[in-house]
């Protein structure tokens, strides 16, 4: 049987809508999963109910054997104890850190040469060689976006969660980081679930795509399929085929 | 003037601001949280001091630290002695009244830590712990700072309280405030304006140094 993460939950609101959703992707395998939809269709939120960040207020959702959250049993594992990498649309640098100190801010303190290596792996493999002393305020978007990657999968996560992870950068820069971050992920073989609202980086970055709006999964499979055969005039819309 | 009473004034201040970092600081990073349907109730009780008058709470000290009350009956039997009019009663006044100078600086300081520098930390498996340390604290030290010097100054400075629970004891309760009174009651003005100016300067120079605390000096 292959691991996989499943989920199934809805998110209410006091005062705002409800966020359904639906998922079910093996986590044995490297693929990049696209959540695409519309600013405020709840794509975030979906995201931040997996990394433990926020609480469904009912269902489930399980790795493989592990779960980590059921509505049911008042199960919620902490973010801590999920295994995973977040990596915010603002990057969320530590501006009292340096790039190695942001970098190594994960990865256990108990050993400084393995640490120091690790550091100095991601530096050149991310193209940042120079800047480990820099502090964040110091770099261009592009680099702190590359430094908040190197962080984020510096631990080895098991599973990636990337929110609108290019978003935040000039036009040059984000077909730069496009193609190098779909090469990195396949290197790295961590299955990784990126949100966007940009068909261009489902395109470039995804092999299995989840189409949400208004609060609930549209249509999910892999991208050709949906991009070809969207199931309405909606999802066309959002994925760009229409 | 007194020199007793000021190392007597500089001991309490020092004890206040020593068990408000401890004390306050949880406190703080618990109102600091988001969300909290009842943190209202804990934000109120904490600000009371600052509009309570003084008598008000002295009152209240000296009767839950009475021998008639249970708290001053456990601590009697623990402590084997009473706590109004000595050194302790004085200190536990002086926190008491000191806890909103301490904990609302400390609270918007922690507040004021982006949210998602935090989650951030989690996500990398940094316990909350530790993220506290790593992270949130270096990047409000400047507003605790700030809080524990306001804390220090202003118990240097306490007065009515600490008349109500300490009494007027050279050496054991009488404060640098409280000789000032005493020396105005004795007419005895020339110590009087000794120590009023001695306050007036370190008052100064404290705010001083809270201003300059609370200016930043680069932004990240």
């Amino acid at each position: 049987m292959t691991p996989l993460l499943t989920a199934d939950f809805e998110r209410r609101f006091a005062r705002g809508p409800t966020i359904q959703a639906a998922l079910r992707r093996p986590v044995d395998s490297f693929s990049v999963t696209a959540l695409i939809g519309p600013s405020g269709c709840g794509k975030t939120t979906v995201l931040r109910c997996l990394a433990g960040l926020d609480r469904p207020s009912s269902g489930k959702i399980s790795f493989g054997d592990e779960v980590w959250n059921d509505g049911a049993s008042g199960t919620n594992l902490p973010p801590q104890r999920r295994g995973i990498g977040y990596l915010v649309q603002e990057y969320a640098l530590f501006p009292h850190l340096t790039v190695a100190g942001n970098i190594a801010f994960g990865l256990a303190q108990a050993d400084r040469a393995q640490v120091q290596q690790r550091v100095a792996e991601l530096l050149s493999l991310l193209q940042l060689d120079g800047l480990d002393a820099r502090y964040p305020h110091e770099l261009s978007g592009g680099q702190q976006q590359r430094v908040a990657l190197a962080r984020t999968v510096a631990p080895r996560p098991r599973l990636l969660f990337l929110d609108e992870p290019l978003s935040a950068l000039d036009a040059p820069t984000r077909a730069e980081l496009r193609q190098m971050l779909r090469r990195l992920l396949a290197e790295w073989q961590i299955p990784a679930i990126v949100v966007t609202h940009d068909p261009v980086e489902v395109a470039a970055l995804a092999d299995e795509v989840v189409v949400m709006s208004a609060g609930r999964v549209r249509q999910s499979g892999p991208v050709a399929e949906v991009l070809n055969n969207p199931v309405d005039a909606d999802v066309a819309r959002i994925v760009g085929s229409a | 003037m007194d020199w007793t009473a000021f190392r007597l004034t500089l001991s309490v201040a020092s004890c206040t601001t020593a068990i408000l970092f401890a004390l306050g600081l949880p406190l703080a990073a618990w109102l600091a949280r988001p969300g909290g349907r009842w943190r209202f109730l804990i934000e109120t009780v904490v600000a009371l001091p600052l509009v309570l008058p003084p008598t008000v709470l002295g009152f209240y000290i000296l009767w839950a630290a009475g021998p008639r009350t249970l708290p001053g009956q456990w601590y009697e039997t623990i402590f084997g002695s009473r706590l109004p009019f000595t050194f302790q009663g004085i200190v536990l006044a002086s926190v008491l009244y000191n806890l909103p100078f301490a904990v609302r600086p400390f609270a918007a300081a922690l507040a004021a830590v982006d949210r998602q520098l935090i989650e951030a930390s989690w996500c990398l498996g940094v316990s909350r712990l530790a993220t506290f340390r790593r992270v949130t604290f270096p990047l409000a030290w400047r507003g605790i700072l700030a809080g524990l010097v306001l804390t220090f100054a202003h118990a240097v400075g306490e007065f009515g309280v600490v008349l109500m629970v300490g009494g007027n004891i050279p050496g054991v309760t009488r404060t640098l405030s409280v000789s000032i009174y005493e020396d105005v009651q004795a007419l005895d003005y020339a110590s009087a304006a000794h120590s009023s100016l001695v306050l007036v300067a370190f008052a100064f120079a404290v705010l001083s140094l809270v201003h300059l605390l609370e200016r930043k000096p680069r932004s990240a």
